[in-house]
């Protein structure tokens, strides 16, 4: 069950409709919001989170560098990573899955695409 | 692609793409595409601008511009029960993520599936729009509240293959 969530973008309308669809998806619990990779990392560091949601394309750190410093962990690799991002085709997909991402999703998001990520997560993963 | 014609006319196609499916999806407005060519909002009224550099794999800026009772109105609705909390810094936030948005879509359509493409960071202004290049094309959208243009500057579209 997910029950803590770190959303990172640097558009504040972005984590408020990404936010708004997980809760429709059926997520209940502690948000986190963070406007940079920095910031997520920070976060992820200091916080039992089970899922990480970010952008890709941020000030200061970006997704993809975020995702390789999750992965690159011994505390963080297995934290599930959903990326949302308008820009990715279907190359830059297969890279962010190849790089550890659980699933990626285009925006803008809808309550529907945010739902079959989160379940795409949830069936690899287990949450005590 | 043969000539810069159908190039042009692959560029519109796409972007109107791009505007229709973000901004009805993100705000629930609907857009009609009114014009192309016409780079400056019929209403001079006050209006909010962002723009956006495509890096890879054309160089170029996307701008966008909205008159402000539309940028308003836009940002209430996706706000719903925040309404009355709606200040500057929510909308300059709302124009530069709808613009990011409708840029990611834009490449989708216009770059070959198995090429990297890459955007950088939107900013955004109140006024006339920087003058950032050689215009490709430009297109008003008729959007429920009012209008908007969406522009594409830059120079190494001619080379654009993806048919």
């Amino acid at each position: 069950m997910i029950e803590s969530v770190i959303i990172a973008d640097d558009s504040a309308t972005a984590r408020m409709i990404i936010k708004r669809c997980l809760e429709v998806a059926g997520v209940e619990g502690k948000f986190y919001e963070a406007k940079d990779g920095e910031e997520a990392l920070k976060l992820a560091k200091e916080n039992e989170v089970d899922l990480m949601v970010t952008d890709l394309n941020m000030p200061n750190m970006d997704g993809w560098a975020l995702l390789k410093e999750i992965k690159a962990s011994s505390k963080m690799h297995e934290l599930p990573v959903m990326v949302i991002s308008s820009a990715s085709n279907e190359k830059i997909k297969n890279d962010l899955l190849e790089q550890g991402a659980l699933a990626v999703v285009d925006k803008p998001v809808s309550p529907s695409t945010v739902a079959t990520a989160l379940k795409n997560i949830t069936d690899t993963n287990q949450w005590g | 692609m043969n000539n810069m014609n159908d190039r042009v006319e692959h560029i519109n196609t796409s972007l109107e793409t791009a505007i229709l499916q973000t901004i009805e999806e993100m705000t629930f407005e609907e857009v009609e595409v009114v014009d192309h060519n016409t780079k400056e909002l019929l209403d001079h009224g006050e209006k909010y601008w962002a723009t956006l550099p495509l890096k890879k794999p054309y160089s170029g800026e996307l701008i966008l511009q909205l008159p402000s009772k539309c940028a308003r109105k836009m940002a209430r609705q996706l706000h719903a029960n925040d309404a009355e909390n709606i200040n500057d810094e929510a909308i300059h936030d709302l124009i530069k993520e709808m613009l990011n948005t409708i840029a990611g879509r834009f490449l989708n359509e216009i770059v070959q599936l198995d090429q990297d493409f890459e955007l950088g960071l939107p900013e955004s202004g109140k006024g006339d729009p920087p003058r950032l290049g050689e215009e490709v094309t430009s297109i008003l959208c008729d959007v429920a509240c009012d209008h908007l243009v969406a522009t594409v500057v830059g120079k190494d579209f001619e080379t654009i293959d993806n048919v």
